[in-house]
């Protein structure tokens, strides 16, 4: 497959007044999305220059440093066609990555969902990075409020907490239980952390199994938070390939909606050799697997609204593994 | 509308790893799982082609070419809709 030709697509997310355009506004002046094409809401916080003005009647800035910004007017798919195909033309200065800051209210995974099924990009995106911002002095009142904000926790790969200076004491260990009880996926970084688009994340296994899982098994069953739950789905031996694919292709067709998201190593098994791939959805879009170096056992976490983990948990034990009996001390009730 | 089919790829997520080299190999493998799980169903799947081929218990019969198309073609065919989730804990 043509994996090195398509253009990774990271999304900057965070509820309203997070501090999503002054992070864009640094990681600019520093020059850190060099060769990257942003695509905001407005131009206006920005420093953007209008030396190139136009792209299909759409709004077209260069920034500082080499940063191309373009404006979505609402519309992102077609701003991104846009922006594919004046690089492919030579129209506009090459870029390597995508750089979306959606607007506050934004559920960052229907947006990437929507991309990976569109016809005309899924060929030419790979899926980069979510970051969520998380501003801690109305952080923990946001998730109470708004189905959003939880929306932009659910969908990120990594969290990076804002405004610690006017926050309460406290307020930053309240969320980190939060967010590892709504995705266990989910890192925090550094608050101080220079580019959130650069510091390493999963990708690879261990991650996943080091850091994510631990800090997953070690959190409190908590009071459910809109229906959303957390399971971990586990096996003993390798399993076989085309029983799992059958079984996650049902599973998504039937409950996809309701299936936010799924991460995590599944070990297969075939002709006599045991290999390991990394398996990724967002509601009914599987993603790609990736092959890792080692095969070190099956983990795979399903965030899901209204269905119970311990329901998926079963299916996959009898449609998958074959494995009897339960094994309930992964479940967590966020 | 499903997009099962749609992920950053041009090849189907669901292509057996193990049996890269052997993709009819791996579709059957497919189909006879796929089968198992729309047993309840009165349908039957085997591969075909480059695909697959659903069949219903009336004989009916729809080509598909990958597992998305799969399941409608089985809701589509048969006596009822299979759900994973039914009759688990």
């Amino acid at each position: 497959m043509s994996g090195a030709m398509r253009c990774p697509v990271d999304v900057l997310t965070g509820f309203l007044g997070a501090g999503k355009t002054s992070l864009l506004r640094r990681l600019i002046a520093e020059g850190a999305l060099r060769d990257t094409a942003v695509l905001v809401n407005e131009f206006a916080a920005l420093p953007v220059d209008n030396r190139l003005v136009s792209m299909a009647g759409k709004p077209v800035g260069l920034i500082g440093e080499g940063c191309i910004c373009c404006v979505t007017d609402g519309n992102l798919r077609a701003a991104l066609i846009g922006l594919l195909d004046a690089r492919e033309r030579g129209t506009m200065p090459a870029f390597s990555r995508v750089l979306i800051e959606t607007s506050g209210l934004a559920d960052p995974g229907a947006i990437l969902a929507a991309l990976a099924a569109d016809p005309m990009l899924k060929a030419r995106l790979s899926a980069g990075r979510v970051v969520t911002l998380v501003d801690l002095v109305h952080g923990e009142a946001t998730f109470d409020d708004a189905a959003e904000a939880i929306a932009q926790i659910v969908a990120a790969d990594a969290v990076v907490f804002t405004k610690r200076d006017s926050a309460s004491e406290g307020a930053s260990d309240r969320l980190v239980g939060r967010i590892a009880s709504l995705n266990p996926l989910a890192v925090i970084l550094p608050e101080q952390v220079e580019n959130p688009f650069a510091w390493p994340l999963t990708g690879a296994g261990d991650v996943l199994r080091h850091r994510a899982l631990r800090r997953f098994l070690a959190v409190p069953a908590e009071t459910r938070h809109g229906g959303i739950a957390a399971g971990l789905l586990t096996a003993e031996t390798p399993v076989e390939w085309s029983r799992f694919a059958a079984w996650l292709s049902l599973l998504l067709h039937r409950h996809g909606a309701a299936i936010l998201r799924m991460k995590g190593e599944v070990a297969i098994r075939g002709d006599g050799a045991v290999s390991a791939v990394m398996v990724q959805s967002v509601r009914h879009v599987v993603h790609a697997p990736e092959h890792l170096a080692r095969a070190e056992g099956t983990a795979l976490v399903v965030i899901a609204r209204g269905l119970e983990p311990a329901a998926i948990e079963a299916s996959f034990r009898r449609h998958v593994t074959g494995e009897a009996g339960a094994d309930q001390q992964h479940r967590v009730a966020v | 509308m499903c997009g099962l089919c749609g992920s950053f790829t041009d090849l189907s997520w669901s292509a057996v790893p193990t049996l890269a080299a052997r993709p009819a190999l791996g579709r059957a493998r497919l189909a006879e799982a796929a089968s198992r799980l729309a047993a309840g169903s009165g349908v039957r799947v085997s591969a075909w082609g480059q695909g697959f081929r659903v069949t219903g218990p009336t004989g009916r019969t729809a080509l598909v070419a990958d597992l998305a198309a799969l399941w409608a073609a089985v809701d589509r065919l048969g006596r009822s809709s299979p759900d994973p989730l039914e009759g688990v804990a």
